[in-house]
């Protein structure tokens, strides 16, 4: 052999290799593992839209900027109903900056330390081909779920950063529910660290039973013990308790089930209704009746109170607790968790 | 019977020509049939304008709800932190009217 076969051979042997890898398709799986990983890694500013599906057709669409630095996040809604809002996530809570009132309001977020196991066994995720967003080439990835009663997703991740640039929620009935796109992305920025902080001289409030997680705190903040359902939908784990608060300052329990990507939320307070106003006509007239024995949802039975494209509220009570179970999965599976309560 | 087909009548030639000079012009549009009616015309306006109001007050249909709205945002917020959540939409749901099916929705 010469010198010049000795010297091209190898070359041609690592470029057909490297060239084997290339051509082989990315797998999805790792794609969306990646993407997991950078969702606490990015670095980065831009400008996206987002639209929530409502009732009757409408939509909600707002246009928002945001900050990223590792775990961290500030949205700043531009336009749309929250025009003015800011959001702060700092992966443990989420602030939310009012102006007017030159105020923030933090309330605590569950922790999903290890969630990206279990969506994947109840998620498959499939590569539907390469689209550009925001200028930027991405993977098309569709979660599809292996129990036809769940949400799904799709979404649209940067080849390079792994930052999903795009994404889209069907809900149960496999209608689409929200849409979140960047409309221009800059990995250059470095966000100031200052971004994430409530500004100095602004009033905090921190909204009820904020940091009260875990069983004994819940007992003890809401007086009751909470009751878990006797059935949870398949793929379904719980997660923990919590404490939350109406606007109304009423605190009651919630319990959190989650099958990696969508949460069933169970609230439960004491008494025959689930607090006033919750009933006809702009939150006035019947409501006032709740609580007096007047609470037109009292009795056996479950009842779909709200029928959003993002999720249902299904009533029942038991005993003399009263309880929501609000999520986005089909109605069947959310009315036999509600009737599941002894 | 002969008799009375024999009789034809015939009016004056000059007979119309006399009517017509003393004949008011005829009323056309709503505006006199308005004018005519005033009463009935503000009776059906009246009750139309109470319908109206009375079914925008008691319709059966479903009403944004602030205290469903409350629970849908706690909802929101312990979807927060899962993976490939839609953190824009979240920050949008606490703003959105949620309205309340009535209470026959089983």
């Amino acid at each position: 052999m010469n010198r010049f076969a000795r010297l091209i051979l190898p070359c041609l042997a690592i470029s057909s290799l490297i060239g084997g890898v290339s051509d082989a398709s990315p797998d999805a799986e790792a794609i969306l593992r990646k993407s997991y990983s950078a969702e606490s890694q990015a670095r980065y500013t831009g400008r996206l839209t987002t639209e929530l599906v409502r009732e009757a057709g409408l939509s909600a669409k707002a246009d928002v900027t945001i900050q990223r630095s590792g775990g961290m996040s500030r949205m700043e809604y531009v336009t749309g109903p929250s025009a003015g809002t800011v959001i702060i996530d700092d992966g443990r809570s989420m602030t939310r900056l009012d102006a007017s009132s030159r105020t923030a309001y933090i309330s605590e977020t569950p922790d999903a330390p290890e969630q990206i196991d279990l969506l994947l066994s109840n998620y498959q995720p499939v590569l539907a081909g390469d689209a550009k967003i925001a200028g930027r080439q991405c993977y098309v990835v569709k979660l599809t779920p292996k129990c036809a009663c769940n949400p799904s997703e799709k979404l649209w991740i940067d080849k390079v950063s792994s930052v999903a640039l795009k994404t889209e929620k069907y809900g149960s009935d496999g209608k689409i529910t929200s849409s979140t796109e960047y409309r221009s992305v800059d990995y250059s920025a470095r966000p100031a660290a200052s971004a994430f902080r409530v500004p100095s001289g602004w009033k905090t409030v921190k909204l009820a039973g904020a940091s009260a997680v875990g069983l004994e705190a819940v007992r003890k903040a809401v007086g009751f013990t909470p009751k878990k359902p006797g059935y949870v939908p398949n793929g379904y784990r719980f997660d923990d308790y919590y404490v939350r608060g109406t606007p109304r300052c009423t605190l009651f329990a919630g319990l959190r089930y989650t099958n990696g990507m969508n949460t069933i939320s169970v609230f439960e307070r004491k008494g025959g209704c689930f607090g006033p106003g919750f009933g006809r006509g702009r939150g006035r007239g019947r409501g006032a009746q709740c609580g007096r024995g007047g609470c037109p949802w009292t009795g056996p039975g479950c009842h779909l109170l709200v029928n959003n494209p993002q999720a249902r509220i299904v009533h029942t009570t038991v005993g003399d607790l009263t309880v929501l179970v609000v999520g986005d999965i089909a109605l069947t599976e959310l009315q036999k968790m509600a009737g599941s309560f002894k | 019977m002969k008799l009375v087909s024999d009789y034809a009548v015939e009016p004056a030639p000059d007979l119309w020509d006399a009517i017509r000079p003393n004949l008011a012009p005829r009323p056309s549009g709503i505006g006199w049939w308005l004018r005519v009616h005033r009463l009935q015309t503000a009776l059906a306006g009246a009750s139309a304008a109470v319908a109206i109001a009375a079914w925008l007050v008691f319709a059966p249909t479903p009403q944004p709800n602030l205290e469903a709205q409350g629970y849908m945002a706690s909802h929101a917020s312990m979807s927060w932190n899962e993976p490939f959540a839609d953190k824009a939409g979240l920050g949008l749901v606490e703003t959105i009217p949620v309205s309340v099916q009535s209470e026959g929705g089983r």
